[in-house]
């Protein structure tokens, strides 16, 4: 089968024909053309599939393909809130072509067996599993992994995952040890006392609720310290999920020092505040919390001027069980996987954030800061591609969520914003 | 009002409405016949998922006096945690027709996640660190009684205000109905943004009292500390406590509230608790005055 994606508009900032609208065929998992579409030599038989916007003025866009950074898919462990089929599917219909996934599965990822548990799809699925390891046996933040020998067999990263690596003796080892493989930590950065029995954002709404909040200065106080330590040792650090305006203050002023440092933003945590925890809805406890308004504000400009690099979906999806309870009983985490890319989009625009900005937060800079290939748009290169279109607005129903998980915190929102089609690994996958 | 789930969201013309309501139930309750009709086809569930003495009681008998059928439950949260959810608990005692559910429950929102989920109407008699809607009215009719008005009265909070859900609806309640509001209690037991509700604040115990026209004493809730926030309730008492003598020094007779139960000689002393400054049992006495107003004018909307 030919694929003919017509009279698209590449968005993809370093390559040769950005912002241009062309006509790109794909044949056996590769692009084959790429034309003009008024020029166009290639034409469409009865046996090639074209995917063309049916309105001249909502032309469909395409990128690389879009890459998460940071999602669970609670497999193997919780496999009533997620699987990695489910998982998978979800990845592939919201335009995602690699998912890196956190290692806070049950058994913990700390073994080449658990990686090959992961990655068993990647040769048969559009999407690719990205396996993270852990840092230390089980999370506990106490034993080193044989990461030399995980790196080796998979894994992308190393990060004790929704845990954060407390323990700055083996924060400085693990950055150390690194070294070598030119490997990247990920730290969620969070003083676990600062933040105990917390629920939601400490300020007003949160004294208003009578909640235990969790303050900003729970995130703030481990980058500030955690940078000191990578200032001291060297390597490559990541915060994974930042939320505070603070933070970005002092991981902007270490990348202007010169240091290895880089994060991401989960999409919810751009879009949505504290106000919304006034009622006591489950979907919108998530951690890091969602903050202000003014924190909104400060990660939208980070994101513009690349202090943050990328946007993950930060995908923890929960079963009933864990959500129909009483507040502070219900887990912590919001299926988005879904709706991350309409969430980023919807809400840049009331931020003048540009489209180029988005995708590149998804599809370049993950992969950069990873050291993995950066797909390119170029005839004779694999298709690894994402069509989206940015026009299309959909009301985010359960019914609609492919997740197994429906505690999603758009529901019943207007978004703005679907991919249409994807490839990767010789495949395709397009929307009905 | 289809729900009394708490005082923030509350108009203040029906925190008015419940007042002038209570004040005739209160009339009824201190006739020789107690016992009014009203609720006579409304069947009312008491479920206490926390320990109470006095609220219950106080429920109980405001259910009693407007004739309604009442069924209790009372269970702690841990046996939640060995399988039965709260929503199927509820909709479990719903389920034999119940009209309305009088909560109390630890955790913050509990009602409101009932109110959403299931029919009947869902009264909140204390959740958590987050709001006790009827202790506030019962407060704000107890000033009203004492003092004639709410309107330019100063109130101050004194105590555990972080882990008070009175002091919050307390807040809610005198602020809606005119009056100034003053928390006052150790650092570490105030929440650190109290001032963004409009509230003065102070850690002095003596400048509080001498502010005030009326000092709301509440109860210390080592139940609901999970950490340390004071070192020891000696301290606390010495610090903290009010017993009469602080109270003679004051260059005006304050009045002296409390939501009980008193942890005598730790927030109050006997002397002051007994004094006849104290309204802590006319409080008592409003608390089942107010709640039958308050059913009264939730059934009225059914």
């Amino acid at each position: 089968m030919r694929y003919c994606l017509k009279n698209v508009k590449i968005i993809n900032k370093n390559a040769t024909f950005h912002q241009q609208n062309k006509n790109i065929w794909i044949e056996n998992g590769y692009i084959t053309h790429i034309e003009n579409p008024q020029e166009a030599l290639q034409k469409p038989t009865a046996d090639d599939k074209v995917i063309e916007a049916t309105k001249v003025d909502e032309a469909y866009c395409v990128s690389i393909g879009w890459f998460d950074m940071c999602a669970n898919f609670q497999d193997p462990g919780q496999e009533s809130k997620e699987t990695l089929r489910s998982g998978l599917q979800t990845a592939m219909q919201a335009g995602f072509t690699e998912v890196c996934l956190q290692p806070n599965t049950n058994p913990v990822v700390q073994t080449k067996s658990d990686i090959a548990y992961l990655t068993q799809y990647n040769a048969s699925h559009l999407t690719t599993l990205h396996p993270i390891a852990a840092i230390t046996q089980q999370t506990n933040g106490k034993d080193l992994n044989d990461m030399i020998d995980l790196y080796h067999a998979g894994a992308v990263a190393f990060s004790d995952g929704n845990k954060t690596l407390w323990n700055t003796d083996l924060l400085l080892k693990t950055l150390q040890y690194l070294q070598p493989l030119n490997a990247l930590l990920i730290q969620k950065p969070n003083d676990a006392l600062l933040s105990q029995f917390g629920l939601m954002n400490e300020g007003i709404v949160s004294t208003q609720l009578g909640m235990k909040g969790i303050p900003h200065l729970a995130e703030e106080i481990c980058i500030s310290r955690d940078i000191d330590i990578l200032r001291y040792v060297g390597g490559k650090l990541h915060f994974n999920t930042i939320s505070s305006s603070k933070s970005l203050k002092q991981i902007k002023a270490a990348q202007e020092e010169g240091l290895a440092v880089t994060c991401d933003v989960a999409a919810h945590q751009l879009c949505l505040d504290d106000s919304f925890l006034a009622s006591f809805d489950t979907r919108f406890k998530v951690f890091p919390p969602l903050r202000t308004q003014n924190d909104i504000k400060s990660l939208w400009e980070g994101l513009e001027k690349g202090i943050i690099g990328v946007v993950v979906s930060d995908h923890q999806p929960q079963d009933e069980e864990s959500k129909q309870v009483e507040f502070d009983m219900a887990e912590f985490g919001a299926s988005t996987l879904d709706t991350t890319f309409a969430a980023l989009y919807t809400y840049s625009q009331q931020y003048n954030v540009s489209l180029t900005t988005c995708i590149e937060a998804i599809t370049s800079q993950p992969r950069s800061i990873l050291s993995l290939p950066i797909p390119t748009i170029e005839v004779g290169a694999k298709a690894n591609l994402t069509v989206f279109s940015p026009k299309k607005e959909w009301v985010v129903t359960p019914e609609v969520l492919v997740s197994n998980s429906k505690h999603n915190p758009f529901l019943r929102q207007t978004l703005q914003g679907k991919a249409i089609a994807c490839f990767n690994n010789k495949q395709a996958y397009l929307a009905q | 009002m289809k729900h009394l789930l708490g005082i923030k969201d509350l108009p203040t013309s029906q925190i008015e409405n419940i007042l002038t309501t209570a004040r005739e139930f209160k009339e009824v309750i201190n006739r020789p016949i107690k016992k009014v009709p009203s609720l006579r086809d409304i069947t009312i569930a008491n479920v206490f998922f926390e320990n109470s003495t006095r609220t219950r009681i106080s429920f109980e008998l405001a259910e009693k006096r407007l004739s309604a059928d009442i069924v209790n439950f009372s269970a702690s949260t841990s046996s939640v945690k060995k399988g039965e959810t709260l929503l199927d608990t509820v909709n479990n005692i719903l389920a034999m027709k119940v009209d309305m559910i009088v909560i109390r429950h630890s955790s913050v929102g509990a009602p409101h996640f009932l109110a959403r989920h299931i029919n009947a109407s869902v009264v909140n008699a204390g959740d958590g660190t987050h709001e006790h809607p009827t202790q506030a009215l019962l407060d704000a009719y107890s000033v009203w009684e004492k003092l004639g008005t709410i309107e330019g009265k100063k109130i101050a909070l004194i105590g555990d205000i972080l882990h008070s859900r009175v002091a919050l609806s307390n807040i809610f309640v005198f602020q809606k109905l005119g009056a100034e509001v003053m928390v006052c209690g150790p650092p570490t037991l105030l929440p650190k943004h109290i001032e963004a509700l409009g509230v003065k604040v102070t850690t002095k115990l003596h400048e509080a009292l001498q502010w005030c026209d009326v000092a709301n004493v509440l109860r210390i809730q080592l139940e609901r500390q999970q950490i340390k926030y004071f070192p020891s309730l000696r301290e606390y008492s010495l610090y903290y406590g009010i017993n009469q003598a602080m109270l003679n020094q004051l260059d005006k007779e304050i009045v002296l509230m409390h939501p009980g139960p008193i942890n005598r000689g730790v927030e109050l002393s006997s002397d002051a608790a007994d004094s006849p400054q104290a309204i802590i049992l006319d409080q008592v006495e409003n608390g089942v005055a107010v709640r039958m107003a308050v059913l009264y004018l939730l059934a009225e909307q059914r």
